[in-house]
């Protein structure tokens, strides 16, 4: 029998709350995290919400010389590591036996751009040293492990908005394989940046609402795309044998992941969902469980047009008449999409949901695209007891990504 | 004015205070710079001073006071 996967730690930084419990309190009461551009001069471009983490200092998290040295998205993920793994009190596992495995969708983008800008107007003897190091998408993860002394195996999965689910997912792998005892995985993403938002507004993906509550709102009638956002979560999942040993507390259970490729289309999500459908299909089956023993799911959602109607028409697909039993909400709602990190602050809200019995608002969404049939949890947190739970990711380039977790191990492992 | 530049570039990228800078503090055993700060710091020093300095001038330098000396000598070239 496969060795079971559980959920010992947790740490976010997200536009709404620096750690998972300002996060989560935020979360229930529905707050918007979005507001004007400060990062760059938001004159450029011509979106004027965000969902940028506030009073964030670097310097006060890695020193002077080193938060110089680290990309914001990088700041981001040791920030959140250093929570879930303080969470999990993972110094009694051996570092050799600790992997970590972040997914990012840009990685270190805003060095990158001001590094290029600079080499345009100034030459290239003004590029900064550091414009590599800093950049490269597996920075996040490299920088944790150097942070917390980690020495096994330290992967970046990067499957644009599908990338957070991913890397928890190919962490799974990593402990099946029997390679390592516990992987901190998540996501982390800072790519707030003008060339960012321009290639998203051309693309015509971002809400170009100026007021909050109707920008990004998921399955709503009025929605009108998502709201740029950043932050990063990271997760500790370890074997249960581990777990056990340690005597480590057990948040939730891994009970499924499931994957699969549309290949069908640069940006636009399969029109019958067929990728997702199966990627549902495929997590369903990991954690042999069936439609009806889903309760709850934390939709992609991103509040696009296209995609909150090809989501919904997956649901229906996979769930049928069971469809009526689960609520549904999305997390983008109040931090806007945190793209590359986006899966794993859902996952963190999916083990939130699993130990509270509390489902949060999708805030903003007070009318509900009808055509869509969906339970979509409106504008307070509803109590729930939950068993399984669902998050699932779409991302460009057509990857699906789902997670099944399940509560009650804490009562079965003692 | 070297040593003015030279200090600054040290206090902003390896993140040191006002006091530590002093031209007698050894560079690598004291302040404890790498390759990646000194890479930074000579490029800055190159830029201002409008210099090319010589590409093994990490290794030929122990204190600050030697790095001041190695611009010095590029400038009156």
């Amino acid at each position: 029998m496969r060795e079971k996967i559980v959920i010992t730690g947790l740490g976010c930084i997200t536009p709404i709350g620096h750690n998972i419990e300002s996060f989560w309190e935020a979360c229930l009461k529905g707050e918007k995290g979005f507001g004007p551009i400060t990062h760059f001069d938001g004159t450029k471009v011509k979106t004027s919400l965000v969902a940028e983490v506030k009073d964030f200092d670097p310097t006060k998290l890695l020193g002077r010389k080193l938060s110089r040295r680290l990309d914001r998205f990088s700041q981001f993920a040791v920030h959140a590591a250093r929570e879930a793994h303080d969470h999990a009190d993972l110094t009694d596992v051996e570092s050799t036996r600790i992997g970590i495995c972040i997914g990012t969708g840009v990685g270190g983008v805003s060095s990158f751009e001001e590094e290029a800008s600079k080499m345009e107007t100034q030459g290239s003897s003004y590029v900064n040293p550091l414009c590599m190091p800093k950049w490269i998408p597996n920075m996040a993860a490299g920088n944790i492990a150097m942070d917390l002394k980690i020495h096994g195996p330290v992967h970046t999965v990067s499957t644009a908005c599908a990338s957070g689910i991913d890397a928890i997912g190919h962490a799974i792998l990593l402990l099946e394989s029997g390679r390592v005892d516990a992987v901190l995985a998540g996501g982390a993403e800072a790519c707030i940046t003008p060339t960012m938002i321009a290639g998203f507004e051309n693309m015509g993906a971002l809400s170009a609402q100026s007021d909050k509550n109707l920008a990004s709102i998921p399955f709503d009638e009025r929605r009108n795309g998502f709201v740029l956002g950043e932050g990063a979560a990271v997760l500790v999942i370890e074997t249960l044998s581990s777990a056990q040993r340690r005597g480590a507390n057990i948040l939730a259970e891994i009970a499924g992941y499931g994957s699969s490729s549309d290949a069908y289309h640069l940006t636009a999500p399969h029109p019958e969902a067929e990728g997702d459908i199966r990627a549902i299909n495929m997590a369903m089956k990991d954690a042999d469980i069936e439609p009806k023993d889903v309760d709850y799911i934390n939709a992609h959602g991103t509040a696009t047009p296209q995609n909150d109607k090809t989501e919904s028409k997956c649901f229906k697909a996979v769930f049928g008449q069971e469809l009526n039993q689960v609520h549904i909400n999305s997390t983008k709602s109040m931090v806007g999409h945190m793209q590359g990190a986006a899966g794993a602050l859902e996952t963190v809200v999916c083990v939130q949901t699993l130990l509270e019995g509390k489902i949060h608002p999708t805030s903003g969404s007070t009318q509900i695209d009808p055509d869509f049939g969906l339970t979509i949890v409106g504008q307070d947190f509803i109590e729930k007891k939950c068993k399984y739970v669902l998050n699932n990711a779409l991302g460009f380039g057509g990857h699906n990504a789902v997670l099944i977790l399940k509560s009650g191990l804490v009562a079965d492992s003692h | 004015m070297v040593f003015d530049k030279t200090k600054e570039l040290f206090i902003e990228i390896m993140g040191l205070d006002d006091d530590e800078v002093k031209l007698e503090a050894q560079i690598f055993d004291e302040l404890d710079a790498d390759s990646l700060d000194m890479s930074q710091i000579l490029l800055g020093l190159e830029n201002h001073f409008e210099i090319d300095l010589p590409d093994d001038t990490s290794a030929n330098v122990d204190s600050i006071a030697d790095l001041v000396r190695v611009v010095e000598q590029s400038r009156a070239a």
